[in-house]
């Protein structure tokens, strides 16, 4: 478990940078074009990029005067690998459930021949 | 996010799998220690051996149970902090019990103390549903 993966989650369990996310899964955008569509301050805006970008899932990028910020879904592959992963070990576990289980009807049905 | 769920199917009776999913020394021989008590709105632990030798307790509660066919239980995922839900299933049939486990809830928790949050349509189901595969 990375503290990468930590930050990724904790940068997509708030719905604000949920929906940053989603309206740069657009296309790129400043910062103050991303600001008219809160209706929190600027500076909490600022902030949530700051959190995104940390994860890698923003990159800026300099246009002039202005910042742009464009999504980067790459980090998120980490979100998935560590699922696959919890996916691995519950499909371990029935099979050794499964094994577990079976050996046990075998080894009681053997009892009840021999008594 | 797309729910873990996978079934197995075991050559034993309805009665003897619903035990080793519902009794705790039974659960430690194929999950994890743990101290499972089935009765609904019991608490109880899961001390979880990773691989990567980071343990990590799960801390979970028994929200549904239905003896012989229906076990539903809680999964508080430390690191990353996520509230999950196991569910099991037992349908049995001729010679053997069909197990299936579907593990939902891969909603981010984030730091909200009320728990998960509603997640809308929105860039969550995109980038995970859409997006991702390609990268997988």
């Amino acid at each position: 478990m990375t503290y990468r993966l930590q930050g990724i989650f904790t940068a997509i369990a708030d719905p604000y940078r949920r929906e940053i996310l989603d309206l740069l899964s657009a296309g790129q955008m400043s910062a103050g074009e991303l600001s008219a569509n809160f209706d929190i301050s600027r500076p909490a805006i600022s902030r949530h990029l700051r959190v995104l970008s940390e994860c890698g899932l923003l990159d800026k990028r300099k246009g002039g005067r202005q910042l742009t910020y464009r999504l980067n879904p790459d980090p998120l592959a980490e979100v998935f690998e560590w699922m696959q992963k919890y996916e691995r070990f519950w499909d371990e576990r029935l099979h050794k459930l499964k094994h577990v289980i079976e050996a046990s009807v075998a080894k009681q049905k053997a009892e009840d021949n021999h008594a | 996010m797309r729910d873990i769920d996978l079934t197995v199917n075991i050559e034993a009776p309805i009665a003897t799998v619903w035990q080793f999913i519902t009794d705790s020394e039974k659960i430690a021989m194929w999950l994890m220690e743990n101290n499972f008590q089935a009765r609904k709105g019991a608490h109880f632990r899961m001390e979880c051996k990773q691989a990567d030798g980071a343990d990590a307790e799960i801390q979970a509660e028994v929200l549904e149970i239905k003896e012989p066919r229906l076990l539903v239980y809680s999964w508080l995922i430390q690191k990353p902090r996520l509230l999950t839900k196991v569910r099991i299933e037992l349908n049995e049939s001729k010679n053997h019990t069909a197990l299936r486990l579907i593990h939902s809830g891969w909603q981010p928790l984030g730091n909200d103390p009320d728990g998960v949050r509603d997640l809308h349509e929105s860039v969550w189901q995109q980038l995970l549903s859409i997006k991702l595969p390609s990268l997988m």
